[in-house]
Order: C-alpha cells, then sequence, then structure tokens
C-alpha cells in the first residue's frame, strides 16, 4: 500500500504532500485515507494535526451571484459567436452552395424516413403541456424532474462528460444512459408562461425556448440525423455538421437545417406555424396529402414560411425587418403593423395572465411599436393602453380591456 | 471524468463544449481570488470576462495546460493587476505588487467573540502575525494545492524563499497545536462550513 510511506512522516513532510492535502480540501480517496489512520493509531493524530493547520488557513471568501455568473457567461458566449462569424465570413459564400446540393439529398432521404415514422405516429410528450404547468422544469429521459427555478434559466449539455449543467448545478447523466439502446432517449425542458430559457444541445447547437414551450431532445446526437421536437416557439442556431442534418420537428411539420440560424413558432393554440430563415437554408416539410403535391419549400435566408394548418398549406413571404422575430431572445417584444389580438397573445404568454377583450372590440387594429418585456405587466399594460387608447385593470393574473367611453373623457 | 489536459485540448481545437465547461468549473474560484486584490466586484467581473474573451482570441494558439484552475489564476493575476493600475494609478505608482487581503475564517470567527480561551487567543496571535504574502502563498499552497513551482510562478518568487515563509508561518501553527490537545475545538467551528473528513470517523 502507498499510503505506507508515510508513516515515517513528519508534519512538516505531510503538509508538503499534495494526495495529503486534496484528502482534506476534497476528500479525495477518503476510504483508503480512513482505512489507513484505522489501522496505524499513531499516524492519526499527527494527521489530525496536519488536518488541523490546513482548515486554519482556510479563508473567508465571497460568492458570485448567480445572475452575474449568467450574465458574464452570455456576454463570453455572445462575443464567441461574433468572433467565429467574423473568422467565418470569408468562407461564407462558397458553404452556402454545397448547402443547397447537400439540402436536395437529404429530402430524398427523409422520404423513407417519412415512411418509417408515419408508422409509430411520431413523438408524444411525457411532461403535462407547458400551458398547464406553473414550473419550468427539465424532464430527464429516466423520469427525474429538475425544476428551474429562475424566469430565465440556463441548460447547457456536456457531449463528452455527459453532464448536464442547469443554471449553475451540475448533473451527471453517464450512470442514467443504458448502452444499447434502440432510440435515443429523449429529455424535456417544459416553459411555462412567464417565462424563457436557453439551452446549448450535446451538439453545440444553440436554443432559445420561448415563454409557453416544450422542447424533447436526447442528451447526445448517436443517430444519422439530429431530431428534436418543439411545441411552441424557439429560436436555433444549428451547429454545421454535413454528415449528421438536424430536423426540427414542430406540429406535423419537419424543418431540415444543415447549420443555420432561424425561428420557429409553433403553438398549438396559433393557427399557423410560422418558420423565419435569418442564416442558411432550410427546407420545411409538411405532411403530404395522399402523396400528392408539392409537400416542402426551402427559404433563403430573410424569408417567413407560414404554414395554415387547416388548410395544409404554405405560404412564403420576403421579411425585411428580422428583428421582428428574436428580438423575444433578448427579452424585447416588437411588432410592425400587427393587430392587437396577436400582440396581446403574446403578453398573455411572456406574463402568465389572461387578457380579456371586450367582444366589440377592435381587435384587428394594427399597432407598431416595441415592448420591453423585462418590465412589469403594469409597465408593457400602460404602453399598450397608450397605443390603442383603452384602459385597463388588472386583478391577480387577469386583465380586463375596456374601450374608453367618450363621455368619461371629457371630465 | 476528463482531464484538465484533455478539456484543454478539445477547447484549443475549437470544441464546443469546452469553453462553457471551463467557464463553469472556474468562474467562482476566480471571482473568490479576485475579491483577496480589490473590493470592486464590477472590476472584477470584468477582468473575468476579459479573461475569457482572450481566451478566445488566441485559442489556437495558447500553450498546453494540466491544470487549467492555474493557468486561469496566473493569468487572471496579472490581468488584474494591470486593471487595478488604470484604475487607481496613483496609489500603486510607487510598487508592481498585488497585495492580497486574506482574512481566515477561524480569525473572522474569533473577531465578535468577547471572551477567548488561551488556546483561541493563541490562535488569534498566530494568524494575525502571518504577513500579506505569507498568506497569499498559503492560500495557493492549502486551498488551490498548488506546489512551489507554481507558486513562485504566479507570485513572482525564489523557490527557497517561497518555502522558507512556509515553514516560518507552519512552526507558529505547530506551536499552538502541540501546546494543547483541544483538537476538536476548532472542528467545532468548522465542521458548519466543510464536510471534514474526520467528522464522519469520529
Amino acid at each position: 500500500m502507498k499510503h505506507q510511506q508515510y508513516l515515517n512522516f513528519s508534519l512538516e513532510q505531510l503538509l508538503e504532500e499534495k494526495s495529503f492535502i486534496s484528502w482534506v480540501l476534497k476528500q479525495e480517496n477518503n476510504i483508503e485515507w480512513e482505512n489507513f489512520m484505522e489501522s496505524n493509531p499513531g499516524f492519526r493524530s499527527k494527521a489530525k494535526k496536519a488536518r488541523e493547520i490546513i482548515h486554519l488557513l482556510q479563508e473567508r471568501y465571497d460568492v458570485l451571484d448567480e445572475n452575474s455568473v449568467l450574465e458574464i457567461w452570455k456576454n463570453i458566449d455572445k462575443y464567441e459567436q461574433q468572433y467565429k462569424q467574423n473568422v467565418r465570413k470569408l468562407k461564407i459564400r462558397r458553404r452556402l452552395s454545397w448547402a443547397a446540393s447537400v439540402l436536395l439529398v437529404i429530402s430524398i432521404g427523409t422520404f423513407g424516413y417519412m415512411y418509417l415514422n408515419e408508422k409509430d405516429q411520431g413523438y408524444q410528450f411525457v411532461s403535462s403541456g407547458a400551458q398547464q404547468s406553473s414550473e419550468a422544469r427539465m424532464v430527464l429521459s429516466t423520469g427525474e424532474e429538475i425544476a428551474l427555478k429562475k424566469d430565465n434559466s440556463t441548460i447547457v449539455l456536456n457531449d463528452s462528460t455527459n453532464q448536464v449543467t442547469v443554471n449553475d448545478s451540475i448533473v451527471d447523466l453517464s450512470e442514467k444512459t443504458e448502452v444499447g439502446q434502440q432510440k435515443a432517449q429523449m429529455n424535456e425542458v417544459v416553459i411555462p408562461y412567464g417565462k424563457k430559457t436557453e439551452l446549448l444541445l450535446a451538439d453545440g447547437t444553440k436554443v432559445w425556448l420561448n415563454a409557453g414551450s416544450r422542447l424533447a431532445f436526447p442528451s447526445r446526437f448517436t443517430g444519422k440525423i439530429r431530431e428534436i421536437y418543439l411545441e411552441g416557439e424557439a429560436c436555433f442556431r444549428v451547429a454545421k455538421n454535413e454528415n449528421q442534418p438536424f430536423i426540427v420537428k414542430a406540429g406535423n411539420l419537419n424543418v431540415k437545417v444543415l447549420g443555420t440560424h432561424f425561428n420557429i413558432s409553433a403553438y398549438p393554440s396559433d393557427a399557423n406555424i410560422e418558420t423565419v430563415l435569418l442564416e442558411g437554408s432550410v427546407a420545411v416539410e409538411k405532411p403530404k396529402t395522399f402523396g400528392l403535391g408539392k409537400s416542402e419549400v426551402v427559404l433563403k435566408p430573410s424569408q417567413k414560411a407560414s404554414f395554415i394548418k387547416e388548410q395544409n398549406e404554405f405560404t412564403v413571404t420576403d421579411e425585411p425587418d428580422l428583428n421582428l422575430y428574436i428580438a423575444w431572445t433578448s427579452g424585447w417584444l416588437k411588432y410592425d403593423r400587427e393587430s392587437l389580438w396577436s400582440v396581446l397573445r403574446k403578453v398573455e404568454r411572456y406574463y402568465n395572465v389572461e387578457i380579456q377583450l371586450p367582444a366589440n372590440y377592435p381587435g384587428d387594429d394594427e399597432i407598431t411599436g416595441k415592448l420591453d418585456l423585462k418590465e412589469s405587466l403594469d409597465a408593457v399594460m400602460v404602453v399598450l393602453a397608450d397605443a390603442s387608447g383603452f384602459e385597463y385593470r388588472i386583478n391577480e393574473n387577469k386583465v380586463a380591456i375596456e374601450r374608453i367611453i367618450k363621455e368619461l373623457q371629457r371630465k | 471524468m476528463k482531464t484538465d489536459k484533455k478539456i484543454w485540448d478539445d477547447f484549443r481545437k475549437g470544441e464546443n463544449y469546452a469553453l462553457s465547461h471551463i467557464y463553469f468549473q472556474h468562474v467562482q474560484m476566480l471571482f473568490r481570488y479576485g475579491k483577496k486584490f480589490s473590493h470592486d466586484d464590477e472590476l472584477i467581473k470584468d477582468t473575468i470576462q476579459d479573461l475569457f474573451f482572450d481566451l478566445i482570441r488566441t485559442r489556437k494558439n495558447i500553450g498546453e495546460t494540466d491544470n487549467i484552475c492555474f493557468y486561469l489564476m496566473a493569468s487572471f493575476r496579472r490581468k488584474l493587476s494591470k486593471s487595478i493600475k488604470r484604475k487607481i494609478p496613483l496609489e500603486y505608482s510607487d510598487s508592481n505588487e498585488l497585495i492580497a487581503e486574506i482574512v481566515y475564517s477561524a480569525e473572522h470567527d474569533l473577531i465578535d467573540k468577547e471572551e477567548l480561551s488561551q488556546r483561541e487567543t493563541a490562535v488569534k496571535k498566530a494568524l494575525a502575525e502571518l504577513s500579506a504574502k505569507q498568506r497569499e502563498i498559503l492560500f495557493y499552497k492549502f486551498t488551490c494545492n498548488f506546489d512551489y513551482e507554481q507558486i513562485c510562478e504566479i507570485m513572482n518568487l525564489q523557490y527557497d524563499s517561497a518555502r522558507k515563509q512556509v515553514s516560518r508561518a507552519l512552526k507558529a501553527m505547530k506551536e499552538i497545536l502541540s501546546g494543547s490537545d483541544m483538537f476538536l475545538f476548532f472542528l467545532g467551528i468548522l465542521s458548519d462550513r466543510k464536510n471534514s473528513p474526520a467528522d464522519s470517523a469520529e
């Protein structure tokens, strides 16, 4: 036993021994040390003195609060993305041209895939819907649940260490994933209204998940494709990997990607599923009707595909102001000639409230502006009330909107 | 578990996970370390951020390491000393040295106490006699578990001088402990905060 050599150590020598210090500080090899002391009582008192000296010399220290930890990380992450983009700029032109050719190959490949998939009816979320639950949480493939305590949580999956970092705490996944499973087990993140979260998936893909949304994803991407499931709204910056296409399944749409930045809004309660492309190239595929008709559209940057669920049809439009679609990832709500209805529905999601409009209220009126979602609900409602000329009352989680009655205004 | 060497090499190669891993594993230690040299939280946070910006910019050219904590702390100390000097040039104009202000938990706990036992008085006295420099060396040695080469590199010291400072400091500590056998006393103070391995064995 290697510990034997310590028997004749003086106190000073013991304090020069790194493995001894590691034991005192981090309980490294605790069992070996305990056993060794058990069988050598003479050594025990020496070790205790040495340990006490180390403990006496532990200093008082301060802990950096969680918000600052995340704030600094966001800046670092942003800096890295920008730095990478600057380096990449020169190469971009070349990549786009072959990106298109790779997409063609995938659409053929997915035909067979779709056929197989129709048999198992797609994916069923295990967790209850995001709308019903009030707590943001992550449900691991094992069924274990982790509460996401913050309004804006950060989740980082680490492929190589098989760990997931939730805010500051690290959860080990390694003993939980069984080897040789046929299908990748899915983890789910459920974000109720009033919250949002940022995730870094195992392949390096960044996902911003908006209020009232669910996302299912594996701990690591092992198959030929990287496949995740979305209900609600999310913005993706997909890590490029031409050998492993990335597919987002939202409602009954498939959005296939190679490495791009895009936003999908697919709330079950909304009539449309919208996909907006910021960079790169994606193909949006709808379910086929009797194998007839064109079933996918390929988007160019700054285009939006709206899938109208009822008619099973796409419309593609050019979108000059992409900021409208991704402002929420940094805590803003931007709207440009959008109906009051639609803006209020988003406010409902962000603040987890129910907004009631009187039956005869002109909710189709279009408004333009920007709301800071970091402000209180009241502050946001004041802005909207001024813009659209209504009065409102907030009562717990209900907001009642009333038309300003002309007769009352004169006083 | 991956070794520091592997994680660092992955970072240099541009693997996506490595940067966030390194950040989240070390940010608390860097903050704790920074607080020894400055009370300006914003300055410390800025310096941590800048340190990581530097790493991103130079990731292709930075050297190897098998001790990420040491690498970060050494670079952090250099950066912090520069930014402190920039902020308050007058105070530091005559010397290039950063001065660490390290307060021991035991010391702090004894301040509020009105009556000290003989042993507590001895502990307090012995700790009070440690100089700022000694405290910094002991911090690297018994909190970070660095070896003398690393301590000398980070503080720009001679090997012999570092060793001498440690043995002088330890001598006083040792005397207090051999003067009395009340070991349990301090474990009482410390076990609130730490899981000392011997507590479970007692």
